[in-house]
């Protein structure tokens, strides 16, 4: 599964794993809403994803965002891989992943 | 429908429109090879292998993307003035346009493309311009494929691009193009956020980014807009050329406080519209593109409405009730509108087709060693797409035969004091509720002896017939039959004419071949506009019910035992002075019941002249849905289709040419009276045939046609 939820603990974790394209922006952005919505702290988890697109990219962005206004936890699990994160960088996207998620 | 549907449809729209640029780039690279200096024609070609290239990089493609990239840097080259036009760019460039075709048609699921194939196109271009092969934009290193841009200096140019709402949905990705622009010089972007919204309202398929960037290149403001050819429309783009060098990026929003001096999607007038996507173009911004079954299967469906409004009609005259027939009337209206606007949905210009024989042309001119010109006449005149589709054929083997056998080898042509090039002219026009497509050549013309002769051999025609120069010509369509002293890898095998006239016989068309000794030879085809829908007169013999199109008809006339008499037994009847022949249906077909008192004729001008033919009673003009009468009765010639009357009873649609035809054809050559208008009895051979469909057609009588398919039906 490219985009997995995994609410069990007393973290609410995301995990992207390959390329995520508009095909799976609609689950993204479910998972997302989903675990803003829950009363536990969130963390990313890109350790395994290899391309994000713009529709990923926004949608992560919207949510640290959404997320630094309520005062939750939006926070990585683990560094993003360098090709990502250069990728990314290339795209005009600075400060990712966004300025809550990098502390 | 899953989001990798909706991709996987995208692609095949874009599969759909490479295939239509390909049309345009061979266009442009033959014309090409008419005027080679022309600089609107190299630009055609550049645009049309970058867009083939750019948006096949965007949906996945990349084979595809680095082939057509090598091509597009010779033809960079080309336009730079680099690279001269000559034979064996062009014809290289035409080898390469099969292989992308056949990458293409790879793409879509047919066979594998040759990569061998393709690693010999592209050696044979780097030796043509002299240079490396160059990669796929995706796999380049920055700046190093592009060896030769404009000797511009190198500026800035500030960029502000805002993707559409729908421009991720159509399958197109910014962050490649961004990529891509990153291939022209170095780029620094910024990305703003700023328009996406809080994350439960926003639209998860849309781009709510825009970028602002700088480019240092030394490309042109030209080689810039190329970069986004594809999406040009569905964006926001401005390019500014920055007055002086800025070597840090501009700030968010910052492009968009100074107005663009120049809004590219209104200023640049420079592309033809096929450049883009055809959807794209401002004049095509209403129109949408449907799959050709989904529109077969509307005209069916108005079909079917047209025979069920037959039916009404009928049921509201039987009523007699006012209300009823005052409903009725209004269907019929709105039903013939909905029938003609169904068919002008399916029809098109016959340009195309047209433009796929310069290449043709040009490949045959080229193996034969003969110069040859196309012109084309009357490309814009529309036809049914159905009628279109199966042009294709026919057309390809009378220019074969053209090229082959009706031009002459140059020596004979400068002998004739011709001019060295010669010229086959393909035309198109209305004619009535026909098209005419002619193709013509000016050739050394058919020679009517030799054609005779070997008809005789063949035993085609008895040795003392006398015989018209038409019917002569006709002869050359008949299976097997050539007079080709070689056969060659062109033609010569005497298939193609046979082909030729089964093709538009089964278009219910018609050929005709006009020629003279050393002037050439032209040979029309006439087909029906369209293959779904008639007007016809329908009439009536015994209790079986026949549809003779209404435009060949001419008047309706009475037939009485007092005519008949004053003819003394012979098949003619005078009208107004003129003797017109004619052909009992009732005989025809051998209809057995004695004949009315009074009969009808139906006065049609077929291609063999003016003819009669006889029925009971003349019922009416009959809006005729045309169903193939299916496999079983395929072989019955005079009869072009069956269509369903409102009371439910099948007529049969008669082809009156072929009926003439067939006619004069059974009487045999030498038996033929000299005056060739001694009245036409029907023949034998064919009755058999017709009364057994006869028959089967009045068993049938009252039941629908099995199957409401328009190919499918079978009277049975």
């Amino acid at each position: 599964m490219p985009v997995t939820l995994d609410q069990g603990g007393a973290l609410c974790f995301i995990r992207l794993e390959g390329e995520i394209g508009i095909g799976l922006a609609t689950e993204l952005k479910a998972a997302l809403l989903q675990a803003l919505g829950a009363e536990t702290e969130v963390r990313l988890d890109l350790e395994c994803a290899t391309e994000l697109d713009v529709t990923a990219l926004q949608l992560l962005w919207a949510a640290e965002r959404e997320a630094r206004r309520s005062g939750k936890a939006f926070e990585l699990a683990a560094p993003v891989p360098p090709d990502v994160l250069r990728a990314v960088g290339e795209a005009g996207f600075e400060n990712f992943p966004f300025a809550g998620a990098a502390k | 429908m899953t989001k990798n549907n909706v991709i996987d449809k995208y692609k095949l729209t874009f599969l759909e429109e490479a295939r239509e640029i390909l049309v345009e780039l061979e266009s442009a690279l033959l014309a090409l090879n008419e005027s080679r200096g022309d600089k609107e024609l190299i630009g055609r070609a550049f645009r049309a292998l970058h867009t083939i290239k750019g948006s096949g990089a965007m949906f996945g493609f990349d084979g595809l993307a680095a082939f057509s990239h090598n091509l597009e840097n010779a033809f960079d080259e080309v336009r730079n003035g680099r690279l001269s036009v000559s034979s064996e760019l062009i014809n290289l460039s035409l080898e390469a346009l099969d292989q992308i075709k056949a990458m293409l048609d790879e793409a879509a699921g047919g066979e594998v493309a040759s990569g061998i194939i393709a690693a010999g196109i592209l050696a044979k271009l780097r030796q043509l311009t002299g240079k490396a092969e160059t990669q796929a934009p995706q796999t380049s290193p920055p700046q190093a494929s592009l060896p030769g841009r404009p000797k511009d200096a190198v500026r800035d140019w500030h960029l502000r691009f805002g993707p559409g709402p729908d421009l991720m949905r159509h399958g197109a990705n910014p962050l490649l193009l961004l990529r891509e622009l990153r291939l022209l010089g170095s780029l620094s972007v910024k990305a703003s956020m700023a328009a996406i919204p809080p994350l439960g309202e926003l639209d998860p398929e849309r781009c709510y980014v825009t970028w602002d960037m700088v480019l240092t290149t030394s490309s042109s403001r030209e080689a810039i807009r190329d970069v986004f050819i594809f999406v040009e429309d569905s964006c926001e783009l401005t390019i500014e050329s920055a007055t002086a060098p800025s070597p840090t990026p501009v700030a968010a929003n910052a492009a968009a406080a100074t107005p663009a001096p120049e809004a590219p999607k209104a200023a640049d007038k420079k592309y033809p519209p096929w450049g883009r996507r055809a959807s794209d173009t401002p004049d095509n911004a209403s129109s949408i593109r449907v799959p050709a079954t989904k529109l077969d299967q509307f005209v069916n469906l108005v079909g079917e409405l047209v025979t069920v409004q037959a039916r009404l009609v009928e049921i509201a005259t039987r009523h007699e009730d006012p209300e009823v027939v005052m409903v009725s009337e209004e269907i019929e209206r709105l039903t013939t509108a909905l029938r003609e606007n169904s068919i002008s949905i399916r029809m098109l210009p016959i340009r195309a087709t047209f433009e796929r024989f310069r290449r043709l042309v040009h490949d045959l001119a080229r193996d034969l060693q003969k110069e040859v010109e196309l012109t084309i006449e009357g490309a814009d005149t529309e036809l049914d797409k159905s009628v279109i589709d199966q042009l294709n054929d026919p057309l390809m083997h009378l220019i074969r035969n053209s090229m082959d056998h009706g031009i002459e080898p140059l020596e004979t042509r400068l002998a004739a004091g011709k001019r060295a090039s010669a010229t086959i002219h393909l035309a198109a026009r209305h004619s009535g509720a026909s098209v005419l497509i002619t193709v013509a050549d000016d050739g050394g013309g058919i020679n009517a002896a030799a054609v005779r002769e070997r008809a005789i051999e063949k035993g085609l025609a008895a040795a003392d017939a006398q015989l018209s120069e038409s019917e002569i010509f006709n002869f050359i369509l008949a299976p097997g039959f050539s007079t080709a002293q070689k056969i060659t890898d062109v033609s010569g095998r005497g298939v193609g004419m046979d082909v030729v006239r089964r093709s538009v016989e089964g278009l219910r068309g018609t050929i005709d071949i006009a020629s003279k000794p050393s002037a050439g030879t032209t040979v029309t085809l006439r087909l029906p506009l369209t293959l779904a829908i008639i007007d016809g007169l329908l009439v009536r013999v015994e209790r079986a019910y026949f549809v003779l199109p209404l435009a060949t008809t001419l008047e309706c006339i009475e037939l009485t035992s007092e005519d008949i008499e004053e003819a003394h037994g012979k098949h003619v009847a005078n009208v107004r002075g003129e003797i017109i022949p004619y052909i009992r249906l009732r005989e025809y077909f051998d209809m057995k019941e004695k004949r009315p008192e009074r009969e009808q004729i139906m006065v049609a001008e077929t291609e063999s002249g003016r003819y009669g033919f006889v029925v009971d009673q003349v019922l009416g003009d009959h809006q005729t849905v045309i169903k193939n009468l299916g496999r079983f009765y395929r072989h019955v010639d005079l009869v072009s289709g069956a269509t369903i009357l409102g009371n439910g009873t099948v007529a049969l649609i008669l082809d009156p040419h072929r009926l003439v035809r067939e006619a004069i054809r059974t009487m045999s050559p030498g038996a033929r009276s000299t005056g060739g208008r001694g009245g036409v009895r029907a023949a034998p051979r064919s009755q058999s045939r017709e009364a057994e469909l006869c028959e089967a057609m009045l068993l049938s009588s009252g039941k629908r046609l099995a199957g409401s398919g328009e190919k499918a039906s079978t009277v049975q």
